[in-house]
């Protein structure tokens, strides 16, 4: 049977910042321009947040270097990414389309992805989304990508069993392909949408909470930009504030409904502990930058969410760091492989492919 | 009534049929005259239009959305809102007769106003009223982005208690907002003070639903919810303004901040007397986080101290009985500097 399936890619062009904004998008549209996909599959959609009109002529000019491609959306006054988005998914409502993927400039998809993803979805009907592992592209070293270990150490179908993984570990930074229908309909049901449209995370948190089951798969499919953090906080408390939303429920024992029902109280210190991680990882990362004020932030942070990551031996490595202000090399190398991530066996719950 | 301008009042509306009368009829009695009541039903599943259907005759408007659209009711409020001044009532809360015709006084006096605070009593499900302390200790107008970090204070005012200058909140976006239900009006605040001057009238000018049983405000405090979701408000504001070219947000915002983690010693204080040691700390690692300069404040070092010690001893609290003490401390702030007095038609009394 033909195959009439297609993908809409939306890129956020959010925050213009000079020329480097522009190489970034460039490298994003190459890769696009590289899928072993036939390219009359794919749409891509610029949403451009109110930019000046230099810069949106600029943006114009990859719709006329590719007019069936590329489209760009241009907003009047400035709007959070959560409204960008939205407004992008209009363009999906009426679309024919089959599957949408959600991009930022420096994003990079590896050649086989879209070809690959499709068919995996096409072969796993009634799947609504799939996860691909991602490797890392450093904002201070732009040229060369970091390999990541993968989450999980098989390729493995997961259902709603195995959601507590979630909230255990950090699956921002992943390469997501989703069902039309996906985005649609969690927008219609989230009244806080703009905020989940805002981190990778979350927007994960989002589909894993409300639908069945999902793909994960082990192959590296592309390179995500890790972007600096000009304000790790604001960072962190976004995290906080989306955890403590979709736990609301289970913390406060009200507003029970079905899907928070059968969240157990271990998940919810799961995900403290998960976010206490992601604390003292951008508490290095600042170290990393020389911001010592910035670090400890984060470490009264980290402790805020769980206050048993005093007991972490890292943790008092890190605080021992920014009492000193100063880092040695091998101190460095030992709080990296401490905070590093590793593979995990398959779920029970999930089902290998 | 042709000479005066349209007030249209807004209710919101999900299965609270059984307010709904005392809403409607609130709205209904005021004296101001040139009003259009429209409730805004967000798929009711109880009697609530069956209830609403005998004010159709007194110009009564009800749109029943076929799904709750949260948010996204702002995004549609252009559709509706005919008015020069627009008041969101919520389907539970009540006003008191006179609260539009003396807002409306005010604002027609000086346009740059663009939202009036009235004062307020809570009202439990029984109908039994509490008096609380009226917010500031007198009636005023004052710039809005002065307010900016009083705003930050839990309970300066929620929807019902406020008239809006239409044109001040269509500038304002709502509808495009990261806020939760508990923080939208605080970030509507927050907006119309970077948009427009604000005015508040001390008398008492709404009745707002505060369950006893059922009190919101304990979970979220008791469950950390609420010092995230407020910072989380804040600095998505800030984003918000920044995007907008606003000068000086960070520092209003951080200001702001550093007042609520002020507010939150309350709190602790009472965490620490009921022995919840990991919440009080909580509490104090998220004043540090905001103000590091709080680590010089007497009340935060006495609670460090009890918490160091678990004795909260030496902590002095009003007597803690009910959720709703949160609610009940006392006020009669002072307003931010370069304040008016104003009298009930808005005129300058005194200026400071």
């Amino acid at each position: 049977m033909r195959d009439n399936s297609n993908v809409y890619i939306l890129i956020i062009f959010d925050q213009y910042n000079g020329d480097d904004s522009f190489e970034l998008l460039d490298r994003t549209i190459d890769s696009i321009h590289e899928q072993t996909l036939t390219e009359h599959k794919i749409r891509v959609l610029i949403a451009d947040n109110a930019s000046d009109a230099v810069v949106y002529k600029r943006l114009l000019k990859y719709e006329i270097e590719s007019p069936r491609l590329i489209s760009v959306i241009h907003e009047k006054k400035p709007v959070t990414k959560g409204r960008l988005l939205k407004g992008m998914e209009r363009h999906l409502r009426y679309s024919d389309v089959s599957y949408s993927v959600i991009m930022e400039p420096g994003d990079v998809f590896y050649p086989e992805f879209l070809g690959k993803a499709m068919q995996l979805l096409n072969v796993h009907k009634g799947l609504e989304f799939a996860v691909f592992e991602a490797d890392i592209r450093d904002d201070n070293n732009q040229e060369s990508a970091i390999k990541q270990p993968p989450l999980f150490l098989h390729n493995c179908i997961f259902n709603k069993a195995c959601r507590a993984e979630y909230y255990r570990r950090d699956i921002g930074h992943k390469v997501l392909i989703m069902h039309r229908k996906l985005p649609l309909l969690c927008s219609k049901k989230l009244p806080y949408y703009s905020v989940m449209a805002e981190n990778g995370t979350e927007w994960f948190s989002v589909l894993i909470k409300d639908r069945d089951d999902f793909i994960y798969s082990i192959s590296s499919m592309g390179c995500m930009a890790d972007r600096k953090c000009s304000d790790p906080i604001d960072d962190l408390v976004k995290r906080a504030f989306l955890i403590k939303r979709s736990l609301y429920a289970v913390e406060t024992g009200v507003f029970s409904n079905d899907n928070a029902k059968d969240i157990e109280i271990e998940e919810v210190k799961a995900a403290y502990r998960s976010l206490a991680c992601h604390a003292m990882r951008l508490a290095y990362k600042q170290i990393k930058y020389g911001d010592y004020d910035k670090a400890g932030d984060c470490m009264l942070f980290a402790e805020m969410m769980d206050l048993s990551v005093v007991d972490d031996p890292v943790y008092g490595e890190i605080m021992d760091v920014i009492c000193i202000g100063n880092i040695s090399p091998s101190q460095a190398e030992h709080i990296n492989e401490l905070l590093s991530c590793r593979s995990a066996e398959t779920p029970q719950a999930a089902r290998e492919y | 009534m042709k000479n005066t301008p349209l007030v249209s009042i807004i209710i919101p509306n999900f299965n609270h049929s059984r307010y709904l009368d005392e809403s409607v009829q609130s709205a209904l009695n005021q004296t101001y005259e040139n009003i259009e009541i429209i409730i805004n039903d967000n798929a009711s599943t109880d009697n609530s239009v069956e209830v609403l259907s005998k004010y159709v005759d007194r110009g009564v408007i009800i749109n029943k959305n076929p799904q709750n659209l949260y948010n996204f009711n702002y995004d549609i409020l252009d559709d509706w809102v005919s008015g020069k001044y627009l008041l969101l009532l919520c389907a539970d809360d009540v006003l008191r007769p006179d609260f539009i015709r003396r807002a409306v006084d005010i604002m027609e006096n000086d346009p740059d106003i663009g939202f009036v605070h009235g004062e307020r009593d809570y009202i439990d499900e029984n109908g039994i009223t509490t008096e609380l302390d009226p917010f500031f200790n007198c009636s005023f107008r004052a710039k809005g982005l002065d307010m900016l970090p009083i705003f930050t204070i839990t309970d300066i005012g929620q929807s019902a208690q406020a008239l809006i200058r239409y044109s001040a909140f269509k500038e304002i976006d709502l509808h495009d907002t990261e806020s939760d239900h508990l923080n939208i009006d605080r970030e509507q605040w927050f907006r119309l003070s970077m948009v427009s001057d604000y005015a508040y009238i001390r008398d008492k000018m709404a009745l707002i639903r505060m369950p006893e049983v059922t009190s919101e405000t304990t979970r979220i405090v008791e469950t950390f919810y609420h010092p995230i979701a407020l910072y989380h408000t804040a600095k998505s504001f800030e984003h918000w303004a920044l995007l907008r070219g606003y000068d000086g947000i960070e520092e209003r915002v951080g200001l702001a901040l550093k007042r609520f983690a002020k507010e939150c010693i309350g709190f602790t204080k009472v965490f620490l007397k009921r022995e919840k040691y990991n919440l009080a700390k909580k509490y104090l690692l998220f004043m540090k986080l905001v103000d590091r300069t709080i680590e010089e404040d007497e009340d935060y070092k006495l609670c460090m101290d009890a918490l160091n010690r678990k004795d909260a001893s030496g902590i002095q609290i009003d007597e803690y009985k009910k959720s709703s003490n949160y609610s009940r401390r006392k006020r009669n702030y002072d307003p931010p500097k370069g304040y008016v007095i104003i009298d009930e038609k808005g005129q300058c009394i005194d200026e400071r």
